[in-house]
């Protein structure tokens, strides 16, 4: 009987401590399930929010101001409207107590493959070539004071570029000349959605064709049916201008082409094709 | 023997407390599983506001919400209602102002869903803010209030 009574004291310590150990290792669990939802009871969504609202609208300052600065040439369009973007922030969050520092790209960059690219007060155009475009570049510094966020950095680029390629084609079947262009939007993504409105200007030899022309629109792959010479596919969604010819052109062409996308960017192309890339289709 | 003996009845009670404990824990977390917790005003006004902002982020991205914010006319505050009504699912009610930079209310005709107890009845609110900065060439920056409150 004394014997029993020893061991069963001796087991109830035992499993006291376990007891004990049991409810450290709960304890434990309770913290670190508490450590990982913690999130949740943070207002995270909310500065998430400001955060991707302030970049959609940072990204809207620069496209307004690229198509004001390619429609009117004011090239300090983009700093004016940033100074005031920069304000309204600071209005619209006031109780998060957000702030917008913000700089231009200045002097050589590179850009979606074009390089080097001279900014001025974050913008440039350079037109009138086979490769043509248009860009705003600003760098934009956000903070949040009233969760401590400070130095939030995004990199904002507007972009739109043409090529205008290097073979035009002749249809003979219907004496119709067509000048072939591919657009690009920063990404790069290709632009699939204009439309001939939005080709402002076609003048082939100084001639104004753009009320006079037509606009098809395919994508060229390896397997578009070009009847000779071969050349290489484009790869790519390709706008074709047709205008008109009495007969396949035996001299160069010179070709402008202006067009202004849905955001309103404007970019002006040039290109001398020489005849022996006027190919037959 | 007896040492032995009392060691074994022990770890026996060891391992009893242990998995009793782990039973415990194993039936507190499976129950939590099917527990129907009430929606926490925290969560629900955070729903409501990633709802309102995608939906005004949506017709941004689309060009409409600069468009109508910028025409500013009795029409276009209809077609933002219409818009904002077709965007938010049906049992969100929505009042949305527009101001200027000044703090000064622009829309001249309310652009809501609801009545206005509503609002003033909810225990929550969700409250988005999105900033317009302009239209086309022009930089003229609106600031947007929409509230959300689940019907």
């Amino acid at each position: 009987m004394k014997i029993r009574m020893i061991r069963d004291k001796r087991g109830q310590f035992i499993v006291i401590a376990a007891l004990l150990i049991a409810l450290m290792i709960i304890s434990a669990t309770t913290v670190m399930f508490s450590a990982g939802t913690y999130f949740k009871h943070e207002q995270w969504e909310e500065y998430l929010i400001v955060i991707d609202g302030v970049k959609a609208g940072t990204a809207n300052v620069l496209k307004l101001s690229l198509a004001n600065y390619t429609q009117t040439s004011n090239g300090s369009v983009l700093k004016t409207n940033l100074d005031s973007w920069r304000d309204a922030v600071k209005n619209a969050y006031s109780g998060f107590g957000a702030i917008l520092g913000y700089s231009l790209a200045n002097g050589s960059y590179s850009a979606y493959g074009m390089n080097p690219i001279n900014y001025y007060l974050g913008l440039n155009r350079t037109w009138n070539k086979p490769i043509s475009f248009s860009v705003a570049n600003a760098t934009t510094n956000l903070n949040i004071t009233s969760v401590g966020l400070t130095g939030y950095r995004f990199t904002s680029v507007v972009f739109l570029k043409m090529n205008i390629t290097d073979y035009a084609l002749w249809y003979s079947d219907t004496n119709q000349v067509g000048v072939r262009v591919v657009m690009y939007a920063e990404g790069p993504t290709m632009l699939t959605n204009l439309q001939k409105g939005n080709f402002l200007l076609f003048q082939v030899n100084d001639v104004d064709k753009t009320q006079n022309s037509t606009l098809s629109r395919y994508y060229e792959s390896s397997g578009h049916p070009i009847k000779k010479p071969t050349y290489p596919a484009l790869n790519a969604y390709v706008y074709e201008l047709r205008y008109s010819a009495s007969s396949k052109p035996s001299s160069s062409v010179n070709v402008v082409v202006t067009v202004r996308d849905s955001r309103g960017i404007q970019v002006t192309g040039a290109f001398n094709i020489p005849a022996d890339r006027i190919i037959d289709y | 023997m007896v040492n032995g003996l009392r060691g074994r009845r022990g770890q026996m009670r060891v391992v009893e407390a242990i998995m009793a404990s782990l039973i415990i824990v194993f039936a507190i977390a499976f129950i939590n599983l099917f527990a129907v917790t009430p929606v926490s005003p925290k969560y629900e006004s955070s729903e409501l506001e990633k709802i309102g902002y995608n939906v005004l982020h949506d017709l941004d991205e689309e060009g409409l919400l600069a468009r109508f914010v910028s025409n500013a006319s009795s029409a276009a505050w209809v077609n933002l209602t219409a818009a904002l009504a077709a965007s938010l699912p049906t049992d969100v009610y929505f009042n949305l102002t527009v101001y200027d930079v000044s703090g000064k209310v622009v829309n001249t005709q309310s652009i809501a869903y609801g009545a206005s107890r509503v609002f003033t009845n909810s225990t929550y609110v969700a409250s988005v803010t999105y900033v317009v900065p302009g239209y086309q060439l022009v930089y003229k920056a609106r600031i947007l209030v929409l509230q959300l409150v689940r019907g």
